[in-house]
């Protein structure tokens, strides 16, 4: 069968990035399989520099190939190599899932000192999980005292 | 600015660093597919790209391709090589979702606004990386 044929590749020789995505605009699971294989731990190791949070990383990383199956063909159609496009479309998504998480940083952060509420009155104001809410004062409030006592020295 | 004082600037562009006129000059020469600016500022998304190598290198779980593999299988319209017939995909046997309620349960916060108008989705892209900047100091 002909089908079963395109599957086996010769030995010591890997399908190119456009092969692999010519079958996944066949919706050959398979294919982003390899490309995953190929891809995940650079991707990976991108968002999770960005993000700091392991369990956004991972996320994000599913969000992005998850993008590249759905809009494979929009990508076809770009036609530019496959790698910066992953990368390029992972930064993106880490970096939009950086600066919402400083917006909701900074308002708990402002609940707190303008409008005095405590940590769970902030966690019911924003919709986010206690331990999260938490973290976030916590942590912009130790970088406030960094950059307090940079300045000072 | 013609495209000779713009192309030394391709990959501040593409990194999104640059603002103000030298941004809007650039952008304006991708919005009338400039054919020298284009496939430049292509090359420099590339180049930029490279940085990812400096993230210092992480495992993924072991656990996420799995992940991944169900959710684009329980999108339907996947077409199964190795066991289901040939035609199974073409006839839509596979779809036990829409597309759209699938895409819908797996898309990020951002959306795909960023894809939503007419252009080719590595511009969208870089349009968009333009748009964020660089991130601040942590």
């Amino acid at each position: 069968m002909l089908l079963a044929v395109v599957q086996t590749w010769p030995e010591g020789s890997e399908p190119t990035d456009a092969s692999l995505m010519e079958r996944v605009l066949e919706r050959d699971a398979g294919a982003l399989e390899t490309l995953y294989d190929r891809y995940a731990r650079l991707v990976y190791s991108l968002v999770l520099r960005i993000s700091q949070q392991p369990t956004s990383a991972e996320e994000i990383v599913q969000d992005v190939f998850l993008q590249l199956w759905r809009n494979a063909k929009r990508y076809q159609a770009a036609r530019g190599p496959l790698e910066p496009w992953l990368f390029t479309v992972a930064r993106n998504k880490a970096l939009d899932f950086l600066r919402l998480k400083r917006e909701k940083q900074r308002r708990a952060i402002e609940l707190a000192f303008f409008e005095g509420m405590t940590h769970s009155e902030i966690s019911a104001a924003i919709g986010e999980p206690l331990g999260t809410v938490k973290s976030w004062i916590r942590g912009g409030l130790l970088r406030l005292r960094e950059s307090l006592e940079e300045a000072r020295s | 600015m013609d495209c000779e004082q713009l192309a030394p600037l391709y990959e501040e562009y593409a990194l999104g660093v640059l603002e103000g006129e030298e941004r809007a000059e650039i952008e304006a020469h991708l919005a009338r597919a400039c054919l020298h600016c284009a496939p430049g500022i292509e090359k420099a998304r590339w180049v930029v790209a490279q940085l990812a190598q400096m993230a210092p290198e992480a495992q993924p779980p072991r656990s996420l391709k799995g992940k991944i593999l169900d959710a684009v299988k329980s999108s339907g319209n996947v077409t199964e090589f190795a066991k289901a017939p040939p035609n199974r995909a073409s006839l839509g046997l596979g779809c036990r979702r829409g597309t759209r309620n699938s895409d819908g349960i797996f898309d990020s916060p951002d959306g795909e606004s960023n894809h939503a108008v007419g252009r080719t989705a590595p511009a969208d892209e870089n349009r968009h990386a333009a748009e964020q900047g660089a991130p601040g100091p942590a």
